[in-house]
């Protein structure tokens, strides 16, 4: 096995066995690839293989023979498609393109030197919505400020300039997307969880979790598809994010695979970089979606 | 079952390439990891007819299953730099992601898919309608003649564990095949897919293209 060609120069010599001897590195990675726990979630000793059997898995799924589909697209289907995915980049932007971890925007709506306003009235009869549209016109890390305060119930609020960013896109997406606002359990952070399924995005606002010293640990979010962490050894990597300065940060989530339906949000404190299982020994917060 | 084809409108025909791993179709991927609208338009043009074939089957009203494709394209941009045009063809990534999200949706829905009936007594790449639309390249020709061959439990074993995502011990239970060999159907029917992709991909990089 091994010459784990990744990139695997090679027109031979993988040198599998595909012998009806049983192999326990090959049923475990046959088993993790139809269970749905391969390609991008690792089991870190066999990540290569899953990846070969996933992908086995996939073009036997795309082989399988079915009926046609009484089913058709709709006319634009398409581009509707194409508008969707586009929207996504747009939202992401700059910082999952680098592949850097996720940056952390600190919420400024009560800090700061002020510069602009806007008024209550605009803003308080939002439902999330309304807010999100309002927001539409403004820079992301000013937005994430107004949105904090808005679903605060702030009465009016003042912001610092933003450099520009796309947001329109993003946050017309997550409006379109069918956002949701879960609040941290009991016992944890103050903040909630603005999470939509549909477009597999959304962010986090946390206040009162400690500062945390990036190379000693790091916090991760974690997106679980039930509401029982403990019947799902593999939920979602929502990314690694810092908590530098007290009061509220807003970090956006940065989910390494398709959720689905999110069911909870919990974060652990890992080591620098995250990991990809978690021991789950430190839980900090934890949001019920249902 | 089987009605008249119906091939997803606008779906056009570009998405079986004849040459799926030329330098521009490598290049396809990356341009989508990298957020070029313009590659993600192509992608679509290419693969939205496989990607809707593929999720059809999870229900009758256009609209969700237009849902559901769109969660497969977001996730085929976010895994997008992971895709090794050594490991599989542009068409078996996808369809591989496509999965994933049917057979999550499938298991949220609570839905215990038996798929559409067993087609055990249509051999493939006959007067499959279905089939005809995921023609998708040689890779994809390759995994299918392998499902052809597949009979008996072997192939309703795969069939639970590939096409509806039953987990193991779900197959065990419903067919009254011990674990152990389910596990081991499994593992050898696609070890036989994997070894066929492999000598497959051997032969092109030896020159066939």
């Amino acid at each position: 096995m091994n010459g784990s060609g990744a990139s695997g120069n090679g027109s031979n010599g993988h040198g599998v066995k595909h012998t009806d001897e049983p192999s326990y590195r090959d049923t475990l990675a046959a088993l993790a690839a139809t269970e749905g726990r391969g390609l991008y979630t690792s089991v870190h000793l066999v990540e290569r293989e899953i990846e070969r059997y996933e992908l086995a898995v996939g073009a036997a799924f795309a082989a399988w023979p079915r009926g046609g589909a009484d089913v058709v697209p709709t006319d634009g289907f398409e581009e509707r498609v194409a508008e969707t995915v586009i929207g996504q980049m747009t939202l992401v932007g700059g910082s999952r393109r680098g592949g850097q971890d996720l940056t952390v925007l600190r919420g400024s709506a009560t800090a700061g030197a002020p510069t602009g306003s806007v008024s209550a009235e605009q803003a308080v009869p939002a439902p999330l919505a309304g807010a999100l549209k309002l927001l539409g016109a403004l820079g992301w890390f000013a937005a994430a400020a107004l949105l904090a305060v808005v679903l605060r119930g702030g009465l009016s609020v003042t912001l610092e300039p933003e450099p520009a960013r796309p947001l329109d896109a993003q946050v017309a997406a997550l409006e379109a997307g069918g956002a949701t606002v879960t609040p941290w359990a009991d016992g944890g952070p103050a903040g909630d969880v603005v999470w939509s399924d549909r477009l597999n995005s959304g962010f986090m606002r946390i206040d009162g979790l400690e500062r945390n010293d990036p190379t000693v640990s790091q916090y991760q979010l974690w997106i679980f598809r039930g509401t029982d962490p403990g019947t799902e050894a593999h939920p979602v990597d929502g990314g690694v994010f810092d908590v530098r300065e007290a009061g509220e940060v807003i970090v956006p989530i940065d989910a390494k695979l398709g959720v689905g339906s999110a069911g909870l949000f919990a974060v652990t404190i890992e080591r620098p970089g995250g990991v990809v299982v978690s021991s789950r020994e430190q839980i900090v917060a934890v949001a019920f979606r249902g | 079952m089987l009605g008249e084809q119906s091939a997803p409108s606008g779906a056009g025909s570009a998405y079986h390439s004849m040459n799926p791993r030329s330098a521009d179709d490598t290049a396809l991927l990356i341009r989508v990891a990298e957020g070029d609208p313009g590659a993600v338009r192509e992608v679509l043009s290419r693969y939205s007819a496989l990607v809707w074939s593929l999720a059809s089957g999870l229900s009758k009203d256009p609209h969700e299953v237009e849902d559901v494709v769109q969660d497969i394209f977001v996730d085929v941009w976010r895994s997008a730099k992971r895709y090794d045009p050594k490991m599989a063809s542009e068409a078996t990534f996808i369809a591989t992601i496509a999965r994933r999200r049917v057979i999550d949706r499938r298991r949220r829905a609570g839905r215990r898919v038996d798929p559409e009936p067993l087609e055990e007594e249509l051999a493939p790449g006959e007067n499959d309608p279905g089939l005809r639309q995921v023609e998708l390249d040689d890779e994809a020709a390759q995994a299918r003649e392998v499902v052809a061959q597949l009979t008996g439990d072997r192939r309703r074993v795969l069939e639970l564990s590939v096409v509806s995502g039953l987990t193991h011990r779900e197959i065990a239970a419903d067919t009254g095949i011990p674990l152990g060999t389910v596990k081991s159907h499994i593992r050898r029917g696609l070890a036989e897919v994997t070894e066929r992709l492999k000598a497959r991909r051997a032969a092109l990089e030896e020159g066939a293209i």
